[in-house]
């Protein structure tokens, strides 16, 4: 379909033609600066991401045991999830260098998606095992890992896929309106600015590749540390009396 | 150790389940409960254990008591094993494996309860209870799902901790109750 569209317009200052992207990322890979760049806003959105779940995860939970913080965190969220990604990022420029960017907005906009889900995963939680629990003395600790947890963790999960393109996504908007060197968003932006229509397909195409390797990465991450526990349960066939 | 229902009323919607109950365990032995289906037999353990506040009446020498449950559904923690479910309450392995073995879930041990069938999971929660060791040994139809042999296997068990402990016996069978129980209260 990009071949015939690249064939139907016949400019490639509007519309590189896929064989071309593919050899100028080729090309581009070859060179220190695209594996800077492509360092630079890995680990800085990572970052953000994995702040935003420790943090949405540690105030989801304080959040559902004390009613306060929650009352007070809901409409934060709120305005949080209707603001504009953009507008986010001319703001925080203001006040954070553009570097620090890429990790500040991926945090902003997964942490209210992370803070929600665990939240209404925490409300699922099996009223009748915490009656259990409680007559049975357990330890807080232990009801969080065994009942807690496991009610949380499906939400978490599903907060982890979508958020990691969220993050990704954001993020690299952030370095396009923040001009930071030496990132992706960066390289984006210069080839804009000098009309590179060629590097600006390239450097798109490879937003979209290291998105899909990374939701990748995260889900096989997810899926190797839910194994053993399903690989267990699956060992144990059904018995009858 | 004695505790004492007085006047216990609970009332769900238009419908008053209990009408002022009296039911007081003061000596080891099995106290039962019987009655029909609805009469509010699982209420007046919820009521005794604390998990449900009585609309009028009071519940006195309970403050420091431990109770043992087995409730009228298995309620064990489907992400752990049989015997990680026990131990996670007895806090001994020896004495989760004993009651485990005494009721015949020695080769079970290592099952999740999604793998159970209905009479496995009540015998896993009824030696989660019997393992866990509290004042007061609870069961709410302990015996659902569960074949004569094993029935009959647990019943003994039961007895004997009833000769020396507390335990509260809710069934709709009440020829049993009036054959094992030191007093018998029917709901009617």
């Amino acid at each position: 379909m990009w071949q015939t569209a690249y064939l139907a317009i016949g400019k490639d200052v509007l519309l590189a033609s896929p064989k071309a992207v593919a050899i100028r990322v080729m090309e581009l890979s070859r060179t220190a600066a695209f594996w800077i760049a492509v360092a630079n806003s890995l680990s800085r959105i990572m970052c953000g991401f994995l702040l935003a779940l420790a943090v949405g995860a540690l105030l989801a939970v304080l959040a559902h045991f004390v009613p306060v913080i929650r009352l007070l965190l809901h409409p934060i969220i709120g305005v949080v999830k209707s603001t504009p990604v953009a507008s986010f990022i001319i703001l925080a420029l203001v006040f954070i260098r553009s570097t620090r960017l890429a990790v500040f907005i991926p945090f902003l906009m997964v942490f209210p998606l992370v803070w929600t889900n665990i939240i209404e995963g925490l409300e699922q939680v099996d009223q009748k095992l915490l009656e259990m629990a409680k007559i049975y003395r357990i330890s807080r600790p232990a009801r969080l890992r065994h009942i807690y947890l496991p009610a949380a963790a499906p939400y978490l999960i599903a907060s982890c896929r979508v958020g990691v393109g969220f993050a990704w996504k954001s993020g690299i908007a952030a370095e396009v309106l923040g001009v930071t060197r030496d990132t992706i968003g960066g390289m984006l932006y210069n080839s804009k600015i000098y009309l590179l229509t060629l590097d600006q397909y390239a450097w798109t195409a490879v937003v979209i590749v290291l998105s899909i390797l990374l939701e990748r990465v995260v889900m096989l991450l997810i899926h190797l540390f839910t194994r053993k526990r399903r690989r267990r349960g699956e060992e144990n066939g059904a018995h009858e009396d | 150790m004695k505790i004492e229902m007085r006047d216990i009323v609970k009332t769900f919607g238009d419908k008053q389940v209990l009408k002022g109950i009296n039911f007081t365990v003061d000596q080891p032995g099995i106290h039962c409960i019987s009655g029909p289906s609805g009469s509010g037999k699982t209420t007046l353990l919820y009521i005794l254990m604390g998990l449900l506040a009585p609309d009028q009446g009071q519940v006195l020498g309970t403050e420091h008591i431990r109770f043992s449950p087995v409730f009228a559904e298995d309620r064990l923690l489907p992400t752990l094993t049989v015997y990680e479910n026990v131990l996670l309450v007895a806090g001994d392995q020896q004495r989760s494996r004993h009651y485990l073995s005494a009721l015949g879930l020695g080769e079970g041990m290592d099952l999740y309860p999604k793998a159970l069938s209905t009479g496995m999971k009540r015998r896993a929660a009824l030696a989660r209870a019997l393992a866990y060791g509290g004042d007061v040994l609870v069961l709410d139809e302990p015996f659902k799902g569960l074949d004569d042999q094993i029935k009959s296997e647990a019943l003994d068990l039961i007895q004997s901790v009833g000769e020396k402990s507390f335990v509260v016996f809710v069934s709709h069978d009440i020829e049993m109750m009036h054959s094992i129980g030191v007093q018998v209260l029917n709901l009617i």
